[in-house]
């Protein structure tokens, strides 16, 4: 009767902290925006180049259309962009973790390929492949394909010597190992790094836009900025940093998905 | 079957690690491995295994050379290694899917001996929604339908209480004798390796080579033998071995 008694209260207690939890994340939210809309209302800031919270709304729903097509385009680039680097990413991963040497060989050059910055990148991209969708992809690609590609060999290379010495110990091929242990095992590690990659698709995706183009939101970024419409700006960058959190979320949904009851399922729950 | 284990030496970077080890393990024999932490004890495990190569010597199974093979024995390591993200029933065909039947056919081999191994009613359930003593016996499941005739089973009942383990133990011997397994065990707990074999072998020293094979009667495998003298003789034996192994490796 009594542990039933504390069990309650503990449950209470929990319930609390999660519900104080969820208010604490939202008050940094509410405070940066009460800031914002009491600058821009003041004449600390010109109006134009810190629109309110309230003017962005209004642009948001003056070209609601226009703002949503322009983010499909985007969002298409970017999930484009973002299954190639994963299949590129899991064939180099793969021969790299069969033939050692390869990692040797190849690490530099992917090492090197992320110090150089996006922006500077994009117009050789543009000269090379013009101002159509492949540039963009292959921008995107390049940005994204590390951090999974990284992230799986880590995955690949943090089993357990003893889990392989047993698959070893039952004449396991190289093929079965990593079918059997080294793929499944190393999901978690690929999803941490493909959600990197996610929020990079849409910077990447962007940044190609307003390198040139006739549709997406960079597109339509550059075109405001030229008129000096900072509320629409502010808007776009509002959806862009939306999609940039769905997409995200989404691939956390299909994490939970494919893992089994046994694994992350489990450790959620706890 | 019939498993020798021929004058195996091992070194890693010019330190000897085990010398002139030789084992004879028969048909539905219990043996077991006592000796200090460190000795070369899971390494022996290995080259009969065929996961490691032996420096000298070698590993017979029914007379033929089986050194550096793999696959010709069943190896239960010291953690379960079980996939946590399989089910039970998964995890425990692995080795026959490994062998290449199909998932249906592996199912239908596998599923008559989870009775038998107290496993009924987990086939779904997953590694961390089962007792400790019930991955032991997924583990050595496992292990069983890879081969149905030698085991080599390093600590598998070290993760449970001492409660557990005498029910284990009972059961091990049961299932030892039905299926006609050969079992060679690695352990630490001087009770277990009276309770559970037929022989027992003491390596100790540096490098680690057999100093003693105890031959053990049959009554040991009995609750009433561990009330009598003739444990505490055995075991007084075995400690001055080991004992005089960690006073060499500072231990004591």
């Amino acid at each position: 009767m009594t542990s039933n008694i504390l069990k309650s209260k503990l449950f209470n207690v929990k319930s609390k902290y999660k519900s104080l939890k969820i208010f604490t994340n939202i008050i940094p939210i509410i405070l940066i925006f009460v800031i914002w809309f009491l600058i821009s209302n003041s004449d600390l800031v010109p109006r134009f180049m810190l629109p309110s919270p309230h003017d962005v709304f209004n642009a948001f729903s003056e070209d609601f259309q226009i703002l949503i097509g322009n983010a499909f385009v985007t969002l298409s680039e970017a999930v484009l962009g973002l299954l190639i680097s994963i299949f590129l990413a899991f064939i180099l991963s793969f021969f790299i973790d069969r033939f050692l040497y390869l990692k040797k060989l190849l690490y530099p050059i992917i090492l090197i390929s992320q110090t150089i910055p996006t922006i500077a990148i994009a117009p050789i991209l543009v000269l090379w492949f013009g101002y159509n969708f492949i540039s963009k992809i292959v921008l995107i690609v390049v940005c994204c394909f590390f951090p999974i590609t990284v992230s799986l060999i880590q995955g690949f290379e943090s089993i357990d010597s003893d889990m392989i010495n047993l698959m070893r110990s039952m004449s396991a091929s190289k093929n079965k190992i990593f079918y059997y242990v080294k793929l499944p095992m190393s999901i978690n590690s690929f999803f941490s790094g493909l959600k990197i990659s996610a929020s990079y698709s849409i910077i990447s995706a962007t940044v190609s836009e307003w390198m040139g183009g006739t549709s997406g939101l960079g597109v339509y970024m550059t075109k405001v900025k030229k008129s000096y419409m900072f509320d629409k700006m502010f808007a776009s960058i509002f959806l862009l940093s939306i999609i940039s959190l769905l997409l995200v979320k989404a691939i956390d949904g299909i994490h939970y998905f494919f893992m089994p009851k046994g694994s992350v399922r489990s450790v959620k729950r706890s | 079957m019939y498993l020798q284990v021929k004058n195996v030496s091992k070194s890693y970077n010019n330190i000897d690690v085990l010398r002139n080890i030789s084992i004879d393990l028969k048909t539905n024999q219990i043996i077991s491995i006592i000796g200090s932490s460190g000795i070369g004890k899971t390494t022996l495990f290995n080259i009969i295994s065929g996961i490691e190569y032996p420096d000298s010597g070698n590993v017979f199974l029914d007379g033929e050379d089986i050194t550096g093979l793999t696959g010709k024995v069943g190896y239960m390591f010291q953690k379960d290694l079980l996939l946590y993200n399989k089910s039970i029933l998964d995890n425990v065909i692995l080795p026959l899917r490994i062998k290449g039947y199909s998932k249906s056919e592996a199912k239908k081999i596998a599923i008559p001996y989870f009775k038998q191994f107290g496993l009924n009613g987990c086939e779904n359930k997953y590694p961390k929604e089962v007792s400790g003593g019930m991955v032991q016996r997924t583990a050595l499941l496992r292990t069983y339908l890879f081969s149905k005739s030698i085991l080599l089973l390093d600590e598998p009942f070290s993760n449970l209480d001492s409660i557990s383990k005498l029910s284990m133990y009972e059961w091990y011997l049961d299932v030892s004798r039905k299926n006609i397994i050969s079992s060679i065990i690695i352990t630490h707990d001087i009770e277990e390796a009276i309770f559970l074999s037929d022989v027992i072998y003491i390596i100790s020293g540096r490098p680690g080579q057999i100093m003693k094979r105890i031959d053990l009667p049959l009554t040991s495998k009995t609750e009433q033998f561990m009330l009598t003298n003739d444990l505490v003789e055995i075991k007084r034996e075995i400690l001055s071995i080991i004992k005089n192994d960690n006073i060499c490796m500072g231990l004591n």
